[in-house]
């Protein structure tokens, strides 16, 4: 399945919201979109993923890489994971880096 | 024992037929298994394999004339009062033994700012599913992941 990908610029944090699924195709469609941000100065990173079906673990190397550029203090949302979406994050230790959050209300 | 055979796809290990070898998978998973944490598993477990099986072809077609064949096959195996889901890939690339049963395992209590952005995948394959097996047979990468279903998961 195709992957779209719709990033939305706030004053203090960047929305990007994806639609599809995130695998070895498609994750450097991600990684591309991730590095022109402006990452080592964002403090807040906000992932919509309540339209994608599947992430694979190069999809969850380009979450990683983009907690690694943002400042120690910054905070990654995913919003909207699929329970096992969660599952994969937990089991590979990545929740300890990101912060999972049902909607956007809750950030 | 019996075996229920869900098919095989057989192509060149590239790019280009992702599209064919994972809808194979992903029809196959649709077919034999219900349960929708199990598929869900198995597929990021396949995912990681076809992904790890074209990078080292793409190895080998560059520097040999060769081309890197790909087959991927499905069954369910009843045995006794269990069924299992197998998936069974096999290739004609590198040799390549991931030492499945030695493997030392993810520390995933490392702080994300530390960990190296690889070392992922297989480590995904080994949790994703109830066995993982490998086996270097006449020149061939030959993998098995099983999956145990129980009367609520097949389809």
């Amino acid at each position: 399945m195709a992957l779209t990908i719709d990033v939305v610029q706030g004053d203090v944090h960047v929305t990007i919201t994806l639609s599809g699924d995130v695998d070895t195709k498609t994750a450097p469609e991600l990684l591309s979109q991730l590095t022109a941000l402006q990452l080592h100065a964002l403090e807040q990173l906000r992932l919509d993923l309540q339209a994608v079906d599947f992430i694979s673990s190069a999809g969850l190397r380009a979450i990683v890489f983009a907690k690694q550029k943002m400042p120690h203090e910054s905070a990654l949302y995913l919003i909207g994971a699929s329970e096992q979406i969660v599952d994969t994050i937990t089991k590979t230790g990545l929740a300890q880096a990101v912060r999972i959050v049902a909607s956007v209300t809750e950030i | 024992m019996s075996v229920q055979e869900l098919g095989s796809v057989r192509e060149q290990a590239s790019m280009d037929n992702w599209d064919r070898l994972n809808d194979f998978v992903n029809e196959s998973v649709r077919l034999g298994i219900k349960d929708k944490s199990r598929s869900y598993n198995l597929r990021l477990a396949t995912e990681e394999l076809i992904s790890n099986i074209i990078r080292a072809a793409n190895e080998v077609q560059r520097s040999e004339s060769k081309d890197v064949v790909l087959e991927i096959s499905a069954h369910i195996q009843k045995e006794g009062d269990g069924s299992w889901f197998i998936l069974k890939t096999r290739d004609n690339g590198l040799h390549f033994d991931p030492q499945f049963s030695s493997r030392s395992p993810v520390d995933t209590e490392q702080p994300v700012s530390e960990r190296a952005i690889g070392g992922l995948g297989l480590f995904l394959i080994q949790q994703s599913v109830d066995k993982v097996t490998y086996e270097w047979i006449d020149e061939y990468n030959v993998y098995e992941l099983w999956v145990m279903l129980d009367s609520s998961c097949v389809a």
